[in-house]
């Protein structure tokens, strides 16, 4: 998502975290008033109160409905995908400008690209209609309209992009069929869900950031786990080792998201799709699988170095003896209680290791100096 | 002589914007203009496209460009070129001997500017041994020409010359591989490893973990900034006790358990993730590697851009170093290939611009280009294509999210990170 300067100070104005809980708040401490001592001593001793976002569980889906959970989500470390919108759920503000009921709210990412390509049709068109003309002048020999042209040209490929803001196309109010179903009282119903991956709720689920519910109650971690990895995965199950990848990556504050987009397992934000666009993408590779062809990763690089990002190998590797791994996997399935099982899972992952290999394209010719 | 070619080349790529090599149609208004002498400053821009005639039927306009574009060529070609020929009369042809009993190739009465980086000279300086990619190179690029050892008479034609050069499999492609990167200027000899053992056993550097490098930059400029200072010194410490009292040891809810964070204080998020390490950074722990003697991945080359003074006796460090492998016969290499390929070469990544003290967030310039890295030059029936492989290491870059992203002053550009990042 490109976003211009202005859009970045917008969502940069927002406070956005890396995980979805609360720290406690000394910001009020002021070395020279007792007052403020007092405050933060019952600050420390009250502790952050912590209001868990709510994920719900139905038929293989985990999804947050409601709007703080959704907000918490997204704000905090970028978790999820809105299931009308690119990523960020705005299918509720976008539908409330199409409607006029809004003016106020801000441009959501999707119609800043809108507003982008019709702009650059436009440029088109208009490059097109001289093209029609430099046509017509070269046959009809004259040189003195083609140097016109060409000045013409010159002068639209310099204004390329120029006035990306200030030509917001004015539309009609568009009035949808369903649009009687979405409004109801007078109000207009959010029917947009954020939708997490399974990766990311077994993360949260793990270090206790999300409540699941689901028809028949809370859903434990060992639940979430039977639903997402189940007890009969290998040592080299390509989900444990993705999972195991994320893990790492956002221990060390990168955002990780899906990278499916660009060929790839994730993307590494280093702060959030709001602020700049992913540097590197990751493949996640297991040791033991049978390496791919050249062909397969080079049309990767070249997807991931069309969009300017680097490539990133990421290695999984494991040192299991057979036992070790059955005994941990006999655990877990006898386990009942959720901090066991998240301890069975800490030890499960502290077997393995994350090693990066970069690739690059090289041309013989670009690197000379 | 060999400059000007030099100079063709590096024409001819620079008016590509792609990477491709070898496809460009050749614009003889370029050439004609090199002959006439005049210099270029500037690197021309590729025009739009003007090739399509106007209509079915030939138009004046047509007709004009099109001779216009032909009298430039005849203009182009009939000036002389300046390559001499051996064996026209104007030069003395350098001769290279062929052995057919021992196989090598070497050159008596040694001359030429291409001999301060190729070959091997002999003590007494009276013989040049050469490798049969080397000569091959010479007598295709038409500096030398080649006879056997014992036979004057007969000049060995191109096609003898590859038949007794490239008698083992993989040997033209390497010689593929090695006169294209002489052609684009590089100086380019053949590494231990092409066809002897490769060493058993490799160390492999293990990046070292730095959570947050300190550095008296950062303290200075954290002292600098901030308006209460007081409180940054003892924000750390009522953190470090509430990590202690709260969320560690002696905490009835250590991490990972379900009420966690209901029980839990925290003060930085910086600290939440410490916690979060503990269990989920996994940062690499390989010392070293066995080589597979059976491994395709061979360094067959060690490769320095072109620079002056260059001396094949007591060469410098390589920039790079390549391995040649042909693509339908090699996988992609497995990981312990990887890791023994880069423990066993020696080219550094070199950076061009040093991070000043003041700049935070990640070093991309170390995330991208590692420490390490080799070449790999993948083949398929003659198309070639290089790949450049180099360790890298995020654990080794610590924490990404900063604390101070949260701070009330958002709409002021970040210190330090963002203006370096431009100056790259």
């Amino acid at each position: 998502m490109t976003t211009t300067v202005s859009d970045r100070i917008r969502l940069r104005g927002k406070k956005h975290q890396m995980l979805p809980v609360d720290t406690v708040d000394l910001s009020c401490f002021v070395p020279h008033n007792p007052v403020s001592w007092a405050v933060c001593l019952y600050k420390v001793y009250a502790g952050a109160v912590p209001v868990l976002p709510t994920v719900r569980f139905e038929s293989g889906n985990f999804f947050a409905a409601d709007w703080a959970s959704i907000n918490k989500l997204w704000r905090r470390g970028f978790y999820g995908k809105g299931t009308l919108s690119r990523s960020e759920p705005s299918w509720f503000n976008r539908t409330k400008r199409r409607l006029r009921l809004d003016e106020g709210t801000e441009l959501s990412s999707e119609e800043i690209i809108a507003q982008r390509r019709h702009q650059r049709e436009e440029f088109k068109r208009q490059r097109q209609e001289l093209d029609a003309l430099e046509r017509r002048y070269k046959l009809e020999e004259d040189s003195a309209n083609l140097a016109r042209v060409e000045k013409l040209r010159h002068a639209l490929t310099e204004t390329k992009g120029r006035h990306a803001r200030s030509s917001t196309p004015v539309e009609e109010v568009e009035i949808r069929p369903e649009d009687d179903v979405l409004i109801q009282e007078g109000k207009l119903q959010n029917i947009e869900v954020l939708q997490l991956s399974h990766t990311e709720t077994l993360f949260l689920k793990l270090i206790g950031c999300i409540d699941i519910q689901s028809e028949d109650g809370p859903v434990g971690l060992k639940t979430a786990w039977m639903q997402i990895l189940g007890l009969e995965f290998t040592s080299e199950d390509s989900r444990l080792l993705r999972f195991i990848a994320y893990a790492h990556y956002r221990s060390l504050g990168w955002c990780v998201r899906s990278g499916l987009k660009f060929a790839s397992d994730f993307l590494l934000y280093q702060r959030g799709p709001p602020f700049q666009h992913a540097k590197y993408t990751l493949r996640v590779c297991g040791v033991k699988e049978g390496s791919m062809s050249w062909i397969r990763y080079s049309g990767i690089n070249r997807v991931v170095s069309g969009v300017k990002k680097t490539m990133v190998l990421s290695y999984v590797t494991s040192e299991w003896n057979e036992n070790e791994f059955e005994s941990i996997r006999e655990q877990m399935e006898c386990c009942s209680d959720d901090h066991e099982f998240a301890l069975l899972v800490a030890d499960l992952v502290s077997h393995y290791r994350v090693d990066e290999v970069v690739y690059h394209r090289w041309v013989a010719n670009r690197n000379r100096e | 002589m060999e400059q000007e070619e030099d100079d063709l080349l590096n024409f001819d790529s620079s008016n590509q914007p792609d990477d491709d090599f070898g496809e460009v149609i050749q614009d003889w208004a370029v050439v004609a203009q090199k002959y006439q002498g005049k210099k270029r400053n500037t690197v021309p821009k590729r025009g739009v496209k003007d090739a399509e005639p106007l209509a079915q039927e030939s138009t004046t306009y047509d007709e004009r460009m099109l001779s216009e574009a032909r009298n430039t060529m005849y203009e182009a070609l009939s000036k002389t070129r300046r390559v001499p020929v051996p064996g026209n009369g104007s030069m003395d042809p350098l001769t290279i001997r062929y052995d057919r009993q021992t196989g090598e190739f070497y050159m008596t009465q040694p001359k030429g500017k291409f001999l301060e980086t190729l070959g091997k000279t002999d003590r007494d300086g009276k013989t040049v041994w050469m490798f049969p990619e080397e000569a091959v190179f010479l007598v295709e690029r038409g500096s030398c020409i080649a006879k056997y050892s014992d036979d004057d008479s007969h000049v060995l034609s191109l096609e003898e010359l590859y038949s007794m050069a490239f008698a083992n499999p993989g040997d033209y492609e390497k010689f593929m591989c090695y006169s294209h990167l002489k052609r684009c200027g590089y100086t380019i000899q053949r590494h231990a490893e092409y066809d002897e053992m490769i060493p058993l056993v490799t160390e492999v550097m293990v990046p070292v973990l730095s959570t947050k490098r300190f550095q008296l930059g950062h303290l200075a400029n954290y002292l600098t900034r901030s308006l209460s200072w007081f409180r940054r010194l003892i924000l750390p410490l009522v953190d470090r006790i509430g990590l202690f009292c709260f969320n560690g040891g002696l905490s009835r809810y250590p991490l990972l358990h379900p009420q966690h964070f209901e029980f839990s204080r925290y003060f930085r998020y910086s600290s939440m993730f410490s916690q979060l390490q503990t269990v989920f950074l996994r940062p690499s722990s390989h010392q070293e590697v066995q080589a597979n003697q059976q491994t395709k991945y061979r360094i067959c080359f060690n490769i320095w851009k072109p620079t002056p003074g260059f001396r094949k006796k007591s060469p410098p460090v390589p920039d790079f170093q390549v391995c040649v492998i042909d693509v339908n016969s090699t996988n992609f290499p497995s990981f312990e290939e990887v890791r023994s390929l880069l423990g066993r070469c020696d080219s550094h990544t070199v950076k061009k611009v040093e991070r000043t003290s003041v700049a935070t967030g990640p070093d991309d310039f170390k995330l991208k280009y590692g420490e390490k890295h080799i070449l790999i030059c993948i083949i398929d029936q003659g198309v070639m294509n290089f790949v450049r492989l180099n360790d890298s290491s995020f654990a080794s870059e610590g924490l990404i999210w900063q604390d101070q992203w949260l701070q009330k002053k958002k709409f002021a550009p970040r210190k330090g990170g963002r203006k370096n990042r431009r100056k790259q």
